[in-house]
């Protein structure tokens, strides 16, 4: 092949001159300029094909493909081609090193290609990997002085593992910038560096997979870890109320977390306190109430021989707890502990009696509050037996109590003879005292007038129950029967069914 | 006080289906950490609501269900109730089972199993032994039970939910085997039981936690399905008893049943929509101005005295009727159209109350009220299991398969006692 005749067709022939080409705008840009600019006749040759190049661009593009696999020797050319081609390549100056096509930037954490990032977007995207290098050695540093002052039996100053939770925000804060990893709090913080986490795995294809906030998937993976290792340690105390805060109703953090506070001897009205906010927040929670009946017992132990501590706990109780009734005047889990802190501090005060009187002041149909009366006069041991069950007779109660509270319900009733509380309250009254309905059939007839007949008027279906049963007592099936008909008809047909069962009843 | 329109109100079932396939195949939303303790729970609300609506799972769904329940169950007996609280490998024994958690795991197992023959091995893989152990030590002297095991202790309230949950796992797992048997377990103290429920009769008829706090609706349908479960077990397996669990555990059934038959009323839908939402009493009609004749459109249920109306305690009242036989206390049309019209949601599932979004509790037993009151091509519920009476009797196949398999092995094994001999060892390599 004589070199010449390919330069004059060179010559004849010359390259289409491309168009100046406009300077890159994106990294991806210029890295498709760079690739051109190291892979001659590469563009013209996606732009034509082959067969439309010119002959002297076929020629370079050939020579210029051919480069590494006549130098790897996968092309064997004879002795004189082989001189004749590299002195082509050396005379074209034909790029050895040529830069490959399609090189991946990858992506961001948007999942945005990083080859669409205009320079200055790169730079700064660079600039913070380095930092994060830089910071993650120190980092290394940090962790290794640790270690060694640890072996010594000493812990690095203050200082320098403070220095070391603001590296590991800022450390956080571009991990987050550059790929989106969010490590959690627990993780940044060198308190926790000894914890190895024991994350929650489960399957794809678990069932009722909730989608956990990271912090709380974090923060679980730490307590399962420090649970297991039974550490009950002021950081595991702080753990607990992470866990708390997003899960109240995790139904061990609790009984855990009273652990800590029994082996590290905290004082409990501080814990009682903190947990006074809590159950604001979460009214309907139960663990919250279970936790503080732990913890009242636990106190109990400290303050049982003073009176005076007893007397004074207990209110400073129930003022925690009046605030909390006011929220939610029926929670059922706050009128429990309120019994449970009664009998345990035996405080059976004329304070009590006046709670639940005020309350049902001001709703007469809060039966919360009736039921915790029925409690305060009934079981208060000064008065009652022992063990006495609320449906049977209590002879130890005196009757002046008795007629008192019969008093209370009917003052009660008269104001709303429709109130099923009230009504209630003084059947549960009469079988305490052992007294028989019969001793308020009257005041039952008060709220019945004219029955069976065409003006008959009722103001209260349960006066109406109560006196069927009167009747019935005493041998009067007829008026009985037609207490219950007029009920099943007239006046609370919506139990007809039940009516008619209680009729089907009488012999 | 008619209906306004004539039209019956329906259970939009494909709406239903839609919203228990979305809790079953995605996750559901953050707000539902706050439920993580308790997923086992929403697991069986989702499988049997989707039974109830009779969706079948694919194969691939079942064994899914399964392994996951089963990798909830705890080396000690019993199951966690959810991942958090489950570990493996060596901390296994740290996770923590508790009661609820794994009655919802054994009824899932159940659920889950559609040939006869998957229902009989429904419960293998289920530590029997372990598991009714573990159940016996949850129960305290006084015949009450706690939720969970906390330093070998049984933790939690005097709650009447755990006898409930107590009675229904000892009759999904204890079936008819003898003492003397090798696979005999010791019993819960069944008496106990009964005496601490017979305790807890409040003045007013109803049932609590303790004999002195306020009845509840919840507690008392908890006291009946317990007695009636321990009742259903004595008439399978020791006919013959003096007198049923149900009459001797409630000492004043003419109170309970004063206390049930009041749980429903006349719902004043307007006015109660109208309303301001800090009252916390239900709406009363003067009385008198209701009728049968004129029809009452909406009953509603309360689960205390004088509380609003809540989907839930359709359920507790409704079911505590009907294990008791008093059906015929209400009338089951205008309280399904309370459901129905009421609580049922746009979306699919029940709410609370008027206007609330539906939740998965909610929605679970408004679906199952509906089936109990014989509604709308469900299958019917069983009032004791709260789940189809198809599934509770997949459960009792479940059960036997299970004794009997453990019969087979034993048998296998011959009369080496080999269970004892590992038993043993297993302790002295414990030991070391």
């Amino acid at each position: 092949m004589p070199p010449k005749a390919k330069a004059t067709a060179k010559a004849a022939n010359p390259e289409p001159k491309p168009a100046p080409e406009a300077p890159p705008e994106t990294v991806g840009e210029r890295s498709k300029q760079r690739y051109y600019q190291t892979n001659p006749v590469e563009k013209r040759f996606e732009e034509v094909g082959f067969p439309g190049l010119t002959a002297a661009e076929k020629k370079t593009y050939t020579h210029t493909n051919l480069i590494l696999p006549v130098a790897n020797r996968l092309v064997s050319l004879s002795n004189k081609t082989d001189r004749e081609y590299w002195k082509h390549v050396a005379k074209e100056g034909l790029p050895c090193r040529r830069l490959k096509n399609s090189y991946h930037w990858g992506q961001d954490k948007h999942g945005r290609d990083i080859g669409t990032y205009r320079f200055e977007e790169l730079k700064k995207r660079s600039l913070n990997q380095a930092k994060l290098t830089a910071l993650d050695v120190l980092h290394r540093q940090f962790l290794t002085k640790r270690d060694a002052a640890r072996s010594n039996g000493t812990e690095l100053p203050q200082e320098d593992i403070d220095q070391e939770k603001e590296r590991r925000k800022e450390m956080a804060t571009l991990k987050r910038e550059l790929y989106g990893e969010i490590p959690g709090p627990l993780a940044n913080d060198p308190e926790w560096d000894d914890v190895a986490p024991i994350p929650q795995t489960e399957p794809e294809d678990a069932l009722a997979r909730i989608a956990y906030p990271d912090e709380y998937a974090e923060a679980v993976s730490y307590l399962r870890a420090v649970m297991a290792a039974e550490e009950y340690s002021p950081r595991s105390l702080r753990l607990t109320e992470r866990i708390i805060g997003m899960n109240p109703a995790h139904y061990t953090v609790w009984l855990y977390r009273f652990k800590i506070v029994a082996t590290l001897n905290l004082p409990v009205l501080d814990e009682i306190e903190w947990l006074n906010g809590v159950a604001m927040d979460n009214l309907k929670n139960y663990q919250i109430w279970h936790h503080r009946q732990l913890l009242l017992d636990h106190h109990y132990t400290s303050i049982s021989s003073d009176p005076e501590a007893c007397k004074q706990f207990a209110k400073s109780e129930t003022d925690f707890i009046s605030k909390i009734l006011a929220e939610d005047t029926k929670n059922y889990h706050v009128w429990s502990y309120r019994q449970y802190l009664v009998t345990k501090l035996n405080y059976w005060s004329p304070f009590e009696l006046a709670t639940t009187q005020s309350m049902i002041e001001d709703d007469l149909r809060n039966n919360s509050a009736w039921s915790h009366r029925f409690f305060v006069v009934f079981s208060d041991p000064s008065v009652s037996t022992k063990g006495s069950a609320p449906t049977e007779h209590d002879p130890k109660v005196p009757s002046e109590i008795i007629d008192r509270e019969v008093a209370y319900a009917k003052e009660k009733i008269e104001l709303a003879p429709q109130n099923q509380s009230a009504w209630h309250y003084l059947r549960g009254v009469l079988v305490k005292g052992g007294r028989g309905l019969d001793t308020v059939g009257e005041f039952a007839s008060q709220f019945v007038s004219n029955l069976g007949s065409d003006d008959e008027d009722v103001k209260s279906s349960h006066a109406l129950d109560l006196m069927s049963e009167v009747y019935h007592k005493q041998g009067d099936i007829e008026k009985a029967k037609l207490c219950l008909q007029r009920l099943s008809e007239k006046w609370d047909p919506v139990r007809e069914g039940y009516w008619k069962y209680r009729l089907s009843e009488l012999k | 006080m008619s209906r306004p329109d004539a039209e019956e109100p329906k259970l939009d079932k494909a709406r239903h289906i839609k919203y228990w396939q979305r809790c079953h195949n995605t996750f559901l939303p953050s707000a539902y950490t706050s439920n993580d303790s308790t997923r086992l729970t929403f697991a069986f609300f989702i499988i049997s609501a989707l039974d109830l609506l009779s969706v079948p799972l694919t194969a691939q769904d079942r064994a899914a269900a399964r392994a996951w329940v089963l990798s909830l169950q705890h080396p000690d007996g019993g199951f966690c109730g959810s991942p958090t609280h489950s570990l493996t490998g060596e901390n296994a024994s740290k996770g923590s089972a508790n009661i609820a958690a794994t009655f919802f795991a054994l009824i899932i197992l159940g659920l889950v199993a559609e040939s006869e023959e998957e229902q009989r091995s429904a419960f293998a893989g289920v530590d029997r032994k372990a598991l009714l152990l573990w159940l016996k030590k949850l129960q305290r002297s006084d015949g009450s039970f706690g939720q969970v095991l906390w330093e070998g202790e049984p933790t939690g309230g005097r709650d009447m939910r755990h006898s409930y949950l107590a009675s229904i796992i000892r009759f999904m797992l204890r079936g008819s085997v003898q003492e003397g048997d090798e696979n005999w377990v010791e019993d819960i103290d069944t008496e106990g039981m009964i005496e601490y429920i017979r305790s807890v009769q409040t003045y007013d008829g109803g049932i609590a936690e303790s004999s002195t706090e306020e009845s509840h609706g919840g507690y008392a349908y908890c006291a009946i399905a317990a007695l009636n479960l321990l009742d259903r077990h004595s008439e399978t397996f020791t006919p013959g008893e003096p007198k049923r669990a149900l009459d001797r555990g409630i000492a004043d059934r003419s109170g309970l049943l004063r206390f049930l038959a009041s749980r429903h009323f006349p719902y004043l839908a307007k006015e109660e929509e109208t309303r301001d939402e800090t009252a916390v009493n239900h709406l009363q009609a003067k009385l008198g101005e209701l009728s049968l004749d004129e029809g009452l459109p909406y009953v509603g249920f309360n689960g205390r005295w004088n509380k609003k109306a809540d989907t839930c305690y359709t359920w507790w009242a409704c079911g505590s009727l009907r294990l008791l036989d008093c059906d015929n206390f209400y009338d089951p049309k205008p309280s399904c159209n309370y459901l129905l019209d009421i609580t049922q949601h746009r979306i699919g599932g029940f709410g609370k109350s008027v206007g609330d979004p539906p939740d998965i509790y909610h929605s679970y037993l408004g679906l199952t009220t509906v089936a109990l009151l014989g509604g709308s091509e469900l299958k019917e519920a069983d009032a004791g299991f709260c789940c189809s009476k198809e599934g509770a009797r997949k459960i009792e196949v479940a059960r036997d398969g299970l004794l009997e398999s453990l019969k087979r092995q034993s048998e296998q094994r011959g009369g080496w006692g080999a269970d004892e001999f590992w038993g043993k060892a297993t302790e002295v390599v414990k030991v070391k």
